[in-house]
C-alpha cells in the first residue's frame, strides 16, 4: 500500500477507531500486526513470507542467544546468513551473476548466462537492517531477547516505516511496543504537522521536479548547464522525496502512540561530507556507524591507510545498499574519497569553522559536492555519464540556456515550502497561528498542484 | 524537527541515545487546529457559489493549419476517396498515400495530425467523416497498444486547441470520456461542487505561464525567445537517449499496467463503442490497425497485461463483426525505418509500411 493512495488514507482511519477503541496493549499490538502485513502485502501478498522467516528466524535466534550464551557468536552469525542471505538473493543475485558473466566473457569464456527473474520485495533492506539491528544489539548485551513473538514481528514489520524507513532501532522501538498507549486529542495536533509537510513535500514539490529531472536525465547529449539544472531538481527532489516518507511515516506513527526517530535534519545546510551524514538519512548512517564503521575501527588510533580502508568499505557497502548497480557503488565510493580528503585536510568529524564568510564558503563548496553526488547516483548508466562528462557542450547559450534557466527557476518555485518550513522552525517556533496558517495554506496547495499521475517513493526501489 | 531533543532508552544495562524531534516544537493544540481548518475552509468559500464543471470549447487565439470538421468534409467531398485513414503521426508519416494508390488502385484520405489520440479521432470521425456528402464505405483507424480506450490522452494544453477546432457547439460525450474519465464518481462529485478543486488546474496553468512569461522577458531583445519552442527543441524524441527512455516507458507501463490495460473496465468509459455506432448507423465498415513502434522491436517487451489487452480488443471487435490487423510483429518494419520514439523515418518507412498496408489491407475493405 503505497502513503499517497486513497487505500491507505481508508486503511488508516479504519485502524485507528479500532485501534483506539480496543484500549488494551496486547490486542492493539495483534491488531497493528494484522495490519502491518496488510499493509506490506497488499498488492503482492507473497512479500508477507519472507517478512515472517525473517522475524521468525530472528525471535528465535534472539531467545537463542539468551539461552546459550555461550553459543551467542554462533547465533548470531547464523543471523547474518539469514537475513544477509534473503537480501543478497532478492536484491544482488542478478547483479553479481552479470557482472561474473561479464568478466569471463572478456578473458574469452562465454557461459550461459545465469540471470533469474526476480522480483524485489519492497523494503527488505530497510527492515532487514532492523532486525540484524536486534540480534546484533541482543549479542552485545544492549537488549534483552524478546520473548513476546507479537511484539517482535510487530517491531520488525510496524507499518509506517517498513518500506523506507527509518530503521529503526531495537532499542528505541521495543519498548514503546511493550509499553501501554493511552489516547489523547493531543496526538491528532502532533500528527497533523508531520503529515501536511510530509503530503506537501511528495505530491507538490517531488513529483512536480521529477518532471525535470527525468527528462534531462534522459537526454542522449545534455549540455553541462542542463545537467547541473537537472542535477538541482533531482537534489529537491530526492529530499523531498524521502524525507516526505519519513514525515507520513512518523505522523502516521504518532496517530498510534509512537515515536519515530528523525531522519532528516536539514542535510543540505551541511558544511562538511560528515556533517551531510549527521543530517541525511539519519536512522541508516547511524545504523552503518554503530553496526560497520565503529567495529571497523573507525578513525581512532589508524593509520590513514587504515581509515581509508575503512571508509571504502563502509561507504562502497553504504553505497551497495541503495541498489544493486555500480553507479551507487561508485556515489558510495565518492563519499568516501570525499570523507578521506576532509579528515586529512583536518575538516573531519565535528570541524565547524570560525566566522559567517568561512562558513559559507564551506557550505557553498559542500552543496556543490552533495549535488554533483546526486548526479552520480541519478544517472542509470556510467557510460553515459562519463560520455556527457567528456563530450558534452557547456550550454550557456541558446535553447540551453533558457531551458536551464527555466528549470532552475521552477525547482527555486517548488522548493519555497522547504524554505517555508525552515522559517516555521527556526525563526517563529513559538507563534503557533503562523503555523496553523501554513499548514493551512500547504493543504490548499496539496490540492492544487497535486501531479494527477504521481510517482512511487524513490527509496521503495530500495 | 532542528531542535533535538535527546532521550535516552534504557535497556537492561546500557543506554542508547537516540534523536527525537520535539514534540512542542511541531505540534498543534487544539485551537491552533480550528484555526487551520477555519483558513481552509474560508479559502474554499471564496471560491463558491459553485459552478457545475463546463468544458469551453471556444478556441482562445488561432490555430494554425488546424484539421477543422468543414475540411475534412471538403476533402472528402472534392477527393471521393474510396477509403480514409485516420490516426496521428504514425500514419501520417508512416504512409504514402501516392504509392498506396499506385500499389493498389484505391485512393485514400488521410485525416490525422501529430499527437491526435482517441478524442481527436472521434470528432473527426464524428463531424467530419460521418457528416460527408460523399459515402465513405471503409474507414481504418491506426492505433498505438491502449490509444482506442484512453479518451483523456491529449486533450489539454496545447492539443485542447487542436480538439476544439473540431467540436460543434455541444459536445457531452467529449467532455464526459475526455475531460471527466479520470474521476472516480467520487472524484467527479468533489469536482462537481468543490470549486477550488475545479479551478486547479486553471492555477496550476496560470502560475506557471506567469513564471515563464517572467523568464522570457529576463531576456535581452536580442535573445528573447520562445521558452516552449526551445523546451520543445532541447527535450525533442530525437534527442533523447533512446535506452533510457525505453526503460522509462517501461517503468511507467509497469506501474500503470494493471489499470491501463484493463480493457474490460476502459472500453465502456472509451469512445470506441460510440464510434463503432455511428459507423453502423452511416453505414461505414471500420478496420483497426494496431502500429509497430520501435519498442516492439525488442522481443518480449510488451507487458503481459497489454498483450491480453489486446486479446480483449481484439475478442470485442470481433463480437462486433469488426476487423483488427496487428502490425506490431511486422518484421519488415525494421530499427532503420524509424527516426526517433516511435516515429518513423519520412523517407524510408513511408514506403515500407505503404506496402506492408497495400499487400494486407484491401481484402477487408467493404466492396
Amino acid at each position: 500500500m503505497i502513503f499517497t493512495s486513497f487505500d491507505f488514507v481508508f486503511f488508516i482511519l479504519i485502524l485507528f477507531v479500532l485501534y483506539w477503541a480496543i484500549g488494551r496493549k496486547e490486542i492493539q499490538n495483534v491488531l497493528l500486526l494484522l495490519a502491518s502485513y496488510l499493509f506490506y502485502g497488499w498488492v503482492t501478498p507473497w512479500f508477507c513470507i519472507l517478512l515472517a522467516s525473517s522475524s521468525v528466524a530472528d525471535y528465535f535466534i534472539g531467545l537463542g542467544m539468551k539461552h546459550y550464551p555461550d553459543r551467542k557468536k554462533q547465533f548470531l552469525i547464523f543471523s547474518l546468513i539469514v537475513n544477509l542471505g534473503f537480501l543478497s538473493f532478492f536484491k544482488y543475485y542478478n547483479f553479481f551473476a552479470e557482472n561474473v558473466h561479464a568478466a569471463l566473457t572478456t578473458i574469452g569464456l562465454h557461459p550461459e548466462p545465469w540471470v533469474l527473474s526476480i522480483v524485489l520485495p519492497v523494503g527488505i533492506s530497510f527492515y532487514t537492517f532492523q532486525s540484524l539491528s536486534y540480534t546484533i544489539d541482543v549479542y552485545r548485551g544492549n537488549l534483552e531477547a524478546r520473548k513476546n513473538i507479537i511484539d517482535f514481528m510487530l517491531f520488525v514489520s510496524f507499518f509506517p516505516q517498513l518500506v523506507a524507513g527509518p530503521i529503526e532501532r531495537a532499542t528505541h522501538l521495543i519498548p514503546q511496543i511493550e509499553a501501554k498507549r493511552t489516547f489523547s486529542w493531543n496526538i491528532i495536533g502532533h500528527a497533523i504537522p508531520f503529515l501536511v509537510r510530509g503530503y506537501l513535500k511528495k505530491l507538490v514539490i517531488a513529483d512536480n521536479v521529477s518532471i525535470y529531472a527525468d527528462k534531462v536525465f534522459m537526454l542522449d547529449h545534455p549540455s553541462i548547464l542542463l545537467l547541473i539544472a537537472g542535477a538541482l531538481a533531482f537534489t529537491v527532489q530526492i529530499f523531498a522525496d524521502f524525507s516526505a516518507y519519513t514525515d507520513i511515516a512518523r505522523g502516521s506513527a504518532i496517530l498510534f502512540g509512537f515515536k519515530l526517530m528523525q531522519n532528516f535534519n536539514l542535510p543540505y545546510i551541511a558544511i562538511s561530507p560528515s556533517d551531510f551524514w549527521r543530517r541525511w538519512h539519519i536512522s541508516f548512517s547511524s545504523w552503518i556507524r554503530d553496526y560497520l564503521y565503529i567495529p571497523l575501527g573507525g578513525s581512532k588510533g589508524k593509520t590513514l591507510l587504515g581509515f581509508g580502508i575503512v571508509l571504502i568499505v563502509s561507504m562502497g557497502l553504504s553505497g551497495l545498499w541503495h541498489g544493486a548497480s555500480w553507479h551507487f557503488v561508485v556515489w558510495g565510493l565518492y563519499y568516501a574519497l570525499l570523507l578521506f580528503i576532509y579528515h586529512f585536510l583536518g575538516f573531519g568529524g565535528k570541524w565547524k569553522p570560525k566566522g559567517f564568510l568561512k562558513n559559507i564558503i564551506a557550505w557553498i563548496i559542500m552543496f556543490s559536492f552533495t549535488i554533483f553526488g546526486w548526479i552520480l547516483f541519478r544517472t542509470s548508466d556510467l557510460h553515459w555519464l562519463a560520455n556527457v562528462f567528456k563530450n558534452a557542450s557547456s550550454g550557456f547559450s541558446g535553447d540551453s540556456l533558457v531551458v536551464s534557466i527555466e528549470i532552475i527557476v521552477f525547482v527555486i518555485y517548488y522548493s519555497i515550502p522547504l524554505f517555508m518550513f525552515m522559517f516555521l522552525d527556526k525563526v517563529v517556533p513559538d507563534k503557533k497561528w503562523i503555523h496553523s496558517t501554513v499548514y493551512a495554506l500547504s493543504i490548499i496547495a496539496i490540492c492544487i498542484f497535486f501531479r494527477d499521475k504521481g510517482l512511487d517513493f524513490i527509496y521503495f526501489q530500495f | 524537527m532542528n531542535k533535538e531533543k535527546k532521550i535516552k532508552t534504557i535497556s537492561k544495562n546500557k543506554k542508547t541515545t537516540i534523536a527525537l524531534p520535539s514534540d512542542s516544537l511541531l505540534s498543534l493544540d487544539f485551537k491552533n487546529i480550528l484555526l487551520m481548518l477555519a483558513i481552509v475552509v474560508f479559502l474554499n468559500l471564496c471560491f463558491f457559489p459553485s459552478n457545475k464543471m463546463s468544458v469551453n470549447h471556444t478556441l482562445n487565439g488561432t490555430l494554425e493549419n488546424g484539421i477543422t470538421s468543414s475540411l475534412i468534409i471538403n476533402a472528402l467531398n472534392m477527393g471521393k476517396s474510396d477509403v480514409v485513414f485516420i490516426g496521428n503521426s504514425m500514419l501520417t508519416r508512416g504512409i504514402d498515400k501516392k504509392k498506396y494508390k499506385s500499389l493498389t488502385g484505391i485512393s485514400v484520405q488521410l485525416i490525422g495530425t501529430g499527437g491526435a489520440e482517441s478524442a481527436w479521432w472521434y470528432l473527426a470521425f464524428k463531424n467530419g467523416v460521418c457528416k460527408s456528402d460523399y459515402h465513405i464505405k471503409t474507414a481504418v483507424f491506426f492505433f498505438r497498444d491502449n490509444e482506442l480506450t484512453e479518451p483523456s490522452e491529449r486533450v489539454t494544453d496545447d492539443y485542447k486547441s487542436g480538439i476544439d477546432i473540431l467540436c460543434e457547439a455541444n459536445e457531452p460525450l467529449l467532455d464526459r470520456l475526455a475531460y471527466y474519465n479520470d474521476m472516480s464518481d467520487l472524484e467527479l462529485m468533489i469536482s462537481n461542487h468543490w470549486p477550488l478543486y475545479q479551478k486547479r488546474k486553471d492555477f496550476k496553468m496560470g502560475i506557471n505561464a506567469a513564471i515563464k512569461k517572467k523568464i522570457n522577458k529576463s531576456f535581452s531583445n536580442a535573445a528573447k525567445t520562445n521558452i516552449e519552442k526551445a523546451t520543445e527543441n532541447i527535450f525533442a524524441d530525437t534527442n533523447m537517449n533512446q535506452q533510457l527512455f525505453t526503460k522509462y516507458q517501461f517503468k511507467i507501463d509497469k506501474k500503470t499496467a494493471s489499470f491501463d490495460f484493463d480493457f474490460n473496465n476502459k472500453v465502456k468509459k472509451s469512445f470506441l463503442p460510440e464510434i463503432i455506432s455511428l459507423a453502423k448507423q452511416n453505414n461505414i465498415k471500420l478496420i483497426f490497425v494496431r502500429v509497430k513502434k520501435r519498442r516492439d522491436l525488442i522481443p518480449n517487451s510488451q507487458p503481459p497485461e497489454l498483450i491480453q489487452y489486446v486479446n480483449n480488443l481484439n475478442t470485442y471487435l470481433k463480437k462486433e463483426n469488426l476487423v483488427m490487423l496487428d502490425f506490431t510483429n511486422e518484421r519488415r518494419i525494421k530499427e532503420e525505418n524509424y527516426t526517433d520514439g516511435d516515429h518513423q523515418d519520412n523517407m524510408n518507412a513511408p514506403r515500407v509500411f505503404t506496402q506492408i498496408l497495400a499487400d494486407t489491407l484491401p481484402q477487408y475493405y467493404a466492396k
